[in-house]
């Protein structure tokens, strides 16, 4: 049931590799699916890592982050009331396993939030017939392997995605 | 026929989600949605949705659960 006054393409080119970026795009991705809009999403560079079987890069960083919210997701009230962010020197966050521990707060906080897994989100991105496209001059540059991403994703260049992609282009940023 | 959709503790996108797929399993049929969630954002994008949907929806209740009833006639 397609409302004509509204765009029916929806598209987005994905840039970025971490675990932050990679929720909006399929979030908004999804959602639009629903709506049904076609979606078309494009990574390159870094945005690949969204595509991959193995999503253990992609991760939140407090580093270069200064509105990144650090909260506790376990613990008493006056715990998780702390921002760690603005208690802790930034050099903090450069030692060993901080990144780790960050990432898991995060995800923590999201399960908490009744938010599924990336994996998960992006697997019903794919249900919803959302067209995912890695880039493959990055695809090379980078080094990955066709075997490295998941299935359903298709290899091609920018001319691809413009053509494919008639009504609009979002950069994700 | 009346569905229940619970999209209780689900977050952003899961509950258009769930009624989307709802909405594809009985294709065929007149039916009267009901669905449940906690999400709070779902409140104004559930009837967004609906509207571009071409779905009548109507807020039920919001405590302790929003509800909502979406009705769909002549389906296709």
């Amino acid at each position: 049931m397609k409302n004509k006054n509204e765009p029916s393409q929806f598209s987005l080119i994905q840039t970025k590799g971490s675990l932050d970026w990679a929720y909006p795009a399929f979030i908004l991705a999804s959602t639009a699916a629903t709506m049904d809009k076609e979606v078309t999403l494009f990574f390159s560079f870094y945005g690949l890592e969204c595509l991959l079987k193995d999503t253990r890069r992609l991760r939140v960083s407090p580093i270069g982050n200064p509105a990144m919210r650090i909260k506790s997701p376990v613990g008493p009230a006056w715990l998780k009331a702390i921002d760690w962010n603005i208690v802790l020197p930034s050099i903090i966050w450069t030692l060993p396993g901080a990144e780790r521990l960050a990432t898991w707060g995060f995800n923590k906080q999201l399960e908490q939030q009744g938010q599924v897994s990336i994996e998960a989100l992006r697997e019903i991105c794919l249900e919803l017939g959302v067209k995912m496209t890695a880039c493959q001059m990055t695809v090379d540059l980078m080094g990955y392997e066709a075997s490295d991403f998941i299935e359903g994703v298709e290899f091609a260049g920018a001319a691809t995605y413009f053509a494919q992609t008639a009504e609009s282009q979002n950069l994700l940023i | 026929m009346v569905i229940e959709v619970n999209a209780k503790g689900m977050a952003c996108p899961m509950p258009l989600i769930k009624l989307k797929r709802a909405l594809s399993q009985y294709r065929t049929q007149d039916v009267i949605f009901r669905v449940l969630m906690s999400d709070k954002g779902a409140l104004l994008d559930l009837p967004a949705f609906c509207k571009q949907q071409l779905l009548d929806c109507r807020l039920l209740k919001t405590e302790p659960d929003i509800v909502f009833e979406i009705i769909r006639r002549n389906p296709l």
